[in-house]
């Protein structure tokens, strides 16, 4: 594994070494250098020197403190809230056999694939002045105005609840894997000598799970942080850090204050990026043994299975409620003034933004073979290759899938608005972003599934006589295909949704789907931003599905769920 | 009698929504300090009678009961019946001595008594070193010993293994079994054992369980098993057999005289049904001597040296018999086609009926 037997390795194989040189001079270009930039900009002052000036403002001026508290704040609430959410259901699908276990799973993994705003829109529907609950339920027939007891669905509270609805998920997949890995051994013996299950739960399961809960916290805590969408359009008064940053740069046109915000998003995000790194290369804490876990069993008491149910069911119940009601919002004619049914709002919708919905198809296809074609190639380099900066080259790779939205957008504002490259106002700009923001999610798939396809394999084909390129082409690739795709479909959904990022790179001449149902959410047209929401999640949806079943169809038995 | 189960069922369903019946009826009874093993292969529903015994399936029909109480519907931490896991279930977050404390803070003793009590044990077995180790720190046999200990030190009214020794190496698991054989019968312990292994429920045993497609086979001492099988099922997963069909020549007073392709026996009437006229004689491959005086000629048809043993397959009057001789090398060991005469020791060989 020395420097010097990689170098010898590379000398036996220049395209590799080639190969090499190219991904790191990419990397270098759309996902380091913009995160410089930012850097720089903190640092820089007026006349170009340096300066400490842009950062002392976030210790000093209440509009930078602010914010930066309040993201803190929120950020913690949505952490806890959103691991209790998740634990909660991950316990229900792994340790209580419910009823409709598939339908569960699907429905508490919802939020990841919609666009990150939609449960925003549907609380301001909910209960916003003009809200269904706030108005028509509480005020008209109950006599109640929320509004007049200090209530407000804009600020802390709204922003905790959409959030925590929105980044549940993540705890959700992140602790079903945990719970699941857990030996039910563990907990049966712990019965067999006496404790109860409630005993059991709180001195075996909960302590086994704790490091999932950990890490569930802190992701969540980053989810929450690096939100945009949710708090542009729910914040009200309550600025957090990455609104805030936005605002300087679009509204007060103050590049440096912007990158100074930006900076203190990024530096919890990279934090709890390097403690993942570190952590996934110690040994797992877990123990999993040669039996498959046992599903439902004894764990649980009647009582509790009915308790668990019964909140899961209210959670998940929740979320429809939420998407369902941007539905309804959409075919409601004028929200808050007229209920009367009807399709206009597509229509007008449409007729607004046909450009805009167009945009965002194209330039989701077009950035994901980009996101695709870079996946592979790292990942098999990452894999299979021995060459010097590997580490490196993976590390940086999976890096603006942990940066903030926000500071990879001001990054990409900041580098390539100036020469030597100027891409701003163009699609390229557009379509480099979203397809190196996404490019990790193919890369961990194409990984994941490289390192199930036993080298053997190769070698084999090797071994009978087939050149590398060609032991690539017909063996390693259709192995890979499978799970290449399906995260390709995931790239694609990400590309169509994505905001936090874009919106600082979208321009008059490409703009796209999302930043358009913001524009109209931030002009109070509901009804309108309610059918654009529709139309997106419907593409979206028939994407999806459309690869889920053509995947089942071309790799019978071998297509690994997202 | 310290455990009892009638007609134990469990049905489960299967993900296509068919029921399956893992266990059919099963009734047995465990006396006192008794160790009985439940033998059979994998899916004859023996660990699934085990978790029944210990709460961790519900039984669809049937009753448990320990020390005369019925437990049937009783959740596992109300038994008292603590198990010995194939994964060793330690937990990892516990030292050692958490871990073999665990039980017995479960039932109220206080922190400073459980020690003592964990201690003594430990010493007993051996184990007081490792009692502030952490689990993962321990080599397999020593994690089993730990989880023999963890249900030990409880007092347990009735222990319970599951497949126990199945994870060790072979020389670790002779050894763990001769262990716990002493221990058990050093605290006269009441014990149900599962496993797959046929030498350890010989070894272990004070009477094996045969079990086979959820239903009880055999139950009996390992000798009588082993010689006087019930079947061909239990003559074959209890050692090796070879199945001979013979006509009934003769019955007297508790003998029988058989005919068959291996001439003419005398041999102790197992209870065949009255008026059988075929009977199926089992062979053991160590009942059959090539040691010559023998009236059968038979052929070499193969020759496998073990070292301690050797292994031919002898053609006699149209069948093949697989033989066994110990210490090989004092009488030499045979050539492939060469001819030997074979004689069948009539008191190691046992005949079921036809159907049987």
């Amino acid at each position: 594994m020395s420097l010097r037997s990689d170098i010898h390795a590379l000398r036996r194989e220049p395209w590799v070494a080639l190969t090499v040189a190219v991904v790191f001079a990419v990397l270098a270009l759309f996902v380091a250098y913009p995160l410089l930039r930012v850097c720089v900009a903190c640092v820089t002052g007026a006349d170009g020197g340096f300066t400490s000036e842009h950062l002392s403002r976030l210790f000093t001026r209440w509009h930078f403190v602010r914010p930066i508290l309040n993201s803190l704040l929120l950020g913690s609430i949505v952490a806890v809230c959103g691991t209790a959410v998740g634990f909660l259901l991950a316990f229900a699908v792994t340790r209580t056999n419910p009823p409709l276990r598939g339908t569960l799973r699907r429905l508490a993994t919802l939020p990841i694939i919609a666009p990150p705003f939609v449960i925003a829109l549907s609380a301001i529907l909910l209960f916003g002045r003009n809200g269904i609950v706030v108005r028509d339920l509480l005020l008209e027939r109950g006599g109640v105005d929320l509004y007049a007891h200090g209530f407000d669905i804009y600020g802390l509270g709204g922003l905790a609840l959409v959030e925590t609805l929105s980044y549940f998920p993540t705890a959700f997949l992140l602790l079903a894997g945990v719970l699941a890995a857990i030996d039910p051994s563990l907990e049966e013996a712990a019965m067999s000598l006496g404790a109860s299950r409630l005993r059991t739960f709180v001195k075996v399961t909960l302590p086994l799970a704790a490091p999932g809960l950990f890490a569930s916290l802190l992701l969540i805590f980053i989810e929450s942080l690096a939100d945009f969408g949710n708090p542009l359009i729910l914040g009200g008064r309550f600025n957090v850090l990455s609104v805030q940053a936005y605002l300087q740069i679009t509204g007060n046109d103050d590049q440096a204050g912007g990158s100074a915000l930006a900076l203190v998003l990024l530096v919890p995000s990279l934090l709890v990026y390097a403690l993942q790194a570190a952590l996934l290369e110690r040994r797992s804490f877990v123990t999993v043994t040669g039996k498959p876990a046992r599903l439902g069993g004894v764990s649980v008491s009647g009582t509790g299975r009915a308790v668990v149910g019964v909140s899961s069911a209210l959670i998940v119940g929740a979320v429809v409620l939420f998407y369902g009601l941007v539905l309804y919002g959409s075919l409601v004619t004028l929200w808050g003034v007229d209920g009367t049914l009807t399709l206009s709002n597509f229509k007008s919708a449409f007729a607004i933004s046909r450009r805009d919905v167009w945009d965002s198809v194209l330039l989701a296809a077009l950035s994901t073979p980009v996101s695709a074609i870079f996946a592979l190639v790292a990942a098999y380099l990452i894999e299979r290759k021995r060459f010097p900066g590997r580490r490196a080259m993976e590390l940086l790779s999976m890096l603006t899938f942990a940066v903030p939205g926000t500071v990879v957008g001001i990054g990409y504002v900041l580098a390539f608005s100036r020469p030597p490259l100027v891409l701003t106002g163009t699609a390229a700009i557009i379509v480099a972003l979203l397809g190196f923001r996404n490019a990790p999610v193919g890369m961990k798939a194409a990984s994941s599934a490289l390192k199930q396809i036993d080298k053997s394999l190769e070698e084999a084909a090797a071994n009978l006589g087939a050149p590398p390129w060609r032991t690539f082409a017909r063996v390693t690739l259709p192995l890979l295909a499978p799970a290449l795709f399906s995260s390709l479909t995931y790239s694609f959904v990400r590309a169509m949704t994505a905001v936090s990022a874009v919106i600082f790179v979208v321009s008059g001449s490409w703009n796209l789907l999302t930043v358009a149902i913001l524009g109209f959410v931030e002009s109070s047209e509901l009804s309108r931003a309610a059918a654009l929401s529709v139309i997106l999640v419907a593409i979206v949806l028939a994407v999806f599905e459309g690869m889920r079943l053509a995947l089942r169809r071309a790799f019978p038995g071998r297509f690994s769920e997202v | 009698m310290s455990v009892r189960l009638s007609n134990l069922v469990k049905e489960f369903t299967d993900p296509r929504g068919k029921k399956v019946r893992a266990v059919a009826g099963v009734s047995l009874e465990v006396s006192e300090g008794e160790l009985v093993t439940l033998l059979g292969p994998s899916g004859c529903g023996k660990t699934t009678t085990l978790r029944m015994v210990a709460g961790f399936e519900e039984p669809t029909a049937g009753e448990i009961s320990i020390h005369g109480r019925d437990v049937t519907r009783e959740p596992p931490h109300r038994r008292n019946t603590p198990m010995v896991f194939q994964s060793y279930a330690l937990f990892p977050h516990l030292s050692v001595r958490e871990n073999a404390a665990f039980g017995l803070l479960q039932k109220g003793v206080e922190k400073s008594a459980a020690r003592g009590r964990v201690d003594a044990m430990a010493e007993a077995m051996g184990l007081l070193d490792l009692l502030d180790r952490s689990p993962h720190q321990l080599s397999g046999g020593q994690q089993q010993r730990v989880a023999l200990l963890r249900a030990l030190v409880t007092e347990p009214k009735v222990l319970l293994f599951d497949e126990p020794l199945s994870n060790l190496d072979a020389q670790m698991r002779v050894a763990m079994r001769e262990e716990i054989r002493r221990v058990l019968r050093k605290h006269a312990i009441t014990a149900i054992y599962v496993t797959h292994d046929q030498d350890e429920a010989m070894v272990l045993s004070d009477r094996i369980v045969v079990m086979e497609k959820g239903r009880v086979a055999q139950v009996g001492a390992p000798r009588e098993v082993y010689a006087r099988p019930a079947s061909r099922f239990v003559a074959s997963f209890l050692g090796e057999a070879s199945f001979v069909p013979c006509e009934v020549r003769h019955r007297g007073a508790g003998s029988l005289v058989l005919d068959g392709p291996l001439g003419a026996m005398a041999i102790a009437d197992p209870g065949l049904p009255r008026g059988a006229l075929r009977a199926t004689l089992v062979v053991r491959p160590e009942s059959v001597s090539l040691a010559g005086g023998g009236s059968l000629p038979g052929r070499v048809r193969s020759t496998s040296y073990l070292g301690h043993e050797a292994r031919y397959e002898v053609a006699v009057n149209g069948l093949v018999l697989p033989v066994r001789v110990a210490n090989p090398l004092v009488g030499g060991i045979l050539a492939e086609g060469a001819e030997v005469s074979v004689s069948i020791e009539p008191r190691a060989v046992h005949a079921l009926a036809e159907d049987q």
